[in-house]
């Protein structure tokens, strides 16, 4: 290889090392699809939000809080079912392993999301902004739709 | 020979002796009829029989504020699940499944009848639960009151509940069984459907029982 390839290899190695540590400081390790909340009966005052939350990162990061202008307040709980009754868990924060993809669905892990400032209909959409571990801010816009049985996805342990 | 045996002194441990025997053969006998019965029902999940529970007289209000009791669960098959409005996950969760599930089976189940009954009367109003209700399906029951009314079907039924303010969070969460309840025509408590709740399930047992229960009579 002559003086030039080697030149221009070795600054295209640089400059995708450069850009990697770029985009990592930027977020684009953490990435919240399948964002949802469930349609509720109008008078009903806490909804369920419900989202998969992929770590691409080699380190655990923390989501440790979620809000919306659409809401008063939201919380991070878990539906626990011991013999026959089942309770809801407060999680202070979620910690997300290296690598992995922490998901909250119907029965398991879920938002809580109280107070809508407005009645939400199938088709409206909600901002929902996941603040994680070292700094990292994620908005999304989260599809409000009608439950229906095929979104049981069996998480149940 | 008889004669002899009439007057000796085995006739009467002879007796005893055959009197055991008949007896423990008779016992035996209705064991394995007893074990044949239980294992023709015991192949239906969360079958209750024999002796299933009947229930007695209990008042709550419906959905509409009228009273409603036992004289309103005779003659018809109803499910039965107990939870909340405040609580966001599994109690929406239950009710869709039941509103796809009842869908499927009024047509040919014009006796069925699905309740909800609020483990958390308090808020839980007669018109919060009238738009609960509905909003699953138009024909849905929704029961409430006061805490003592739920308690005169809960305590019945054998369902636990219980507040919780451990996470100190807005409001109050209420700890609840996750269970369906199955009261056939006769006010009887015939089933309980474990979560994980599922369509194709609930629809599964529900049949089972009944044809179960309707060959019994």
């Amino acid at each position: 290889m002559n003086k030039v390839n080697l030149l221009l290899l070795t600054t295209f190695i640089f400059q995708t090392l450069f850009l990697n540590s770029v985009f990592a400081k930027e977020g684009f390790e953490v990435d919240i699809s399948e964002a949802w909340i469930s349609e509720a009966p109008p008078t009903v005052s806490v909804l369920a939000g419900y989202a998969n939350i992929h770590n691409a990162s080699d380190r655990p990061i923390t989501l440790l809080t979620v809000s919306s202008p659409n809401f008063s307040k939201i919380e991070i709980h878990r539906s626990v079912l011991n013999g026959d009754m089942v309770s809801m868990k407060k999680q202070d924060s979620l910690e997300i392993p290296a690598r992995s993809t922490i998901i909250l669905s119907p029965g398991d892990l879920h938002l809580m999301l109280f107070d809508p400032v407005k009645p939400l209909r199938s088709g409206d959409t909600a901002s929902l902004n996941f603040s994680l571990s070292d700094g990292i801010s994620i908005f999304i816009e989260a599809k409000v739709a009608r439950r229906s049985s095929e979104d049981h996805s069996h998480h149940h342990h | 020979m008889l004669k002899e045996l009439s007057s000796s002194k085995f006739l009467i441990p002879a007796m005893a002796i055959l009197a055991m025997l008949a007896t423990s053969a008779g016992f035996y006998i209705s064991l394995k009829q007893a074990q044949q019965s239980q294992q023709a029902v015991s192949t239906i999940e969360g079958l209750f029989w024999p002796n299933p529970k009947q229930i007695n007289a209990f008042s709550v209000l419906d959905q509409d504020g009228e009273t409603f009791g036992l004289k309103q669960m005779k003659g018809k098959w109803s499910f039965v699940f107990f939870g909340y409005s405040h609580c966001p996950d599994v109690c929406p969760v239950t009710m869709s499944v039941m509103a796809d599930s009842y869908k499927e089976l009024v047509d040919d189940n014009n006796d069925l009848q699905v309740i909800f009954a609020s483990v958390d009367p308090n808020r839980d109003t007669t018109e919060k639960l009238s738009q609960y209700v509905s909003y699953f399906n138009p024909d849905f029951i929704g029961l409430g009151g006061t805490n003592e009314m739920i308690n005169s079907l809960t305590g019945q039924i054998g369902v636990a509940y219980y507040l919780n303010n451990e996470n100190q969070t807005e409001g109050y969460l209420v700890d609840h069984s996750a269970s369906i309840f199955l009261i056939d025509p006769l006010g009887r408590m015939v089933g309980k459907l474990s979560p994980p709740h599922e369509k194709n399930k609930i629809i599964q047992q529900f049949t089972k029982i009944k044809t179960f229960i309707n060959e019994q009579s």
